[in-house]
């Protein structure tokens, strides 16, 4: 995805994203390096898109949590082939 | 940048989900120690009955307690495959590296329950489906 715009549905990566917000992801960083530790992603997963933060990669693999612990279970790793790309601004 | 924000609000938006709704699932083990203390007082109750000059009482009473004790094993089979493969992810691995030995004997174990009637084999299910419930617990902290 080059650029698209998303508005957030759910809880779990507050403070820094308020249900309601919106955000452009885009791939286009990708095209020059690989996701890494931090990147705030959005994915693909059971038909729905799904942001997340990547707490750390292993294997070609990342693993994403959301920043409110209280309100974010754990996930799981993903395959870079799932990630549609990264957060790149942030409506405020 | 104020541009760039006047462009992008002219972009139509689509929902993006923050919570993992789909994935995420409600996982308890107590379930699967339920299952494991059933079949170990089936175990029990199939050993008091009589061993000689059973009633058909008795024949029907043997019956019905295999059958709970089969339908237990399975149940707790169950249990146990949705926590191994659902709950637990390949990061618990780091703080249990005996995590998939723990599962597969104690899958194992409810197939021997399944095979015989033996108290040990069924005192060795509930004890190793409660280690698995103290993971479980542990992993939650």
């Amino acid at each position: 995805m080059l650029l698209g715009k998303f508005k957030i549905a759910g809880h779990s990566m507050q403070p820094l994203l308020d249900p309601g917000q919106e955000i452009i992801v885009s791939n286009i960083p990708y095209f020059f390096r690989s996701p890494k530790k931090g990147d705030l992603i959005a994915f693909k997963e059971n038909n729905k898109t799904i942001i997340k933060r990547i707490q750390k990669t292993h294997d070609r693999r990342f693993f994403v949590l959301g920043d409110n612990k209280q309100d974010s279970k754990k996930f799981g790793s993903i395959p870079k082939n799932k990630i549609i790309g990264k957060v790149i601004y942030i409506f405020k | 940048m104020r541009i760039l924000d006047i462009l992008f609000r002219l972009l139509p938006s689509k929902t993006i989900y923050a919570h993992c709704d789909i994935p995420c699932g409600i996982y308890d083990p107590k379930p699967a120690q339920i299952a494991a203390a059933t079949v170990l007082k089936m175990v029990q109750k199939i050993g008091e009955l009589p061993k000689e000059n059973p009633t058909v009482n008795d024949r029907n009473s043997f019956v019905r307690m295999v059958m709970v004790k089969e339908e237990h094993a399975q149940i707790c089979k169950k249990e146990l495959l949705i926590l191994w493969t659902d709950y637990f992810k390949e990061e618990h691995l780091e703080k249990f590296p005996d995590l998939h030995d723990k599962f597969w004997k104690a899958a194992k174990l409810c197939s021997k329950n399944k095979q015989s009637v033996d108290e040990s084999s069924a005192q060795e299910l509930v004890k190793a489906v409660d280690e698995i419930a103290e993971m479980f617990a542990e992993s939650k902290k």
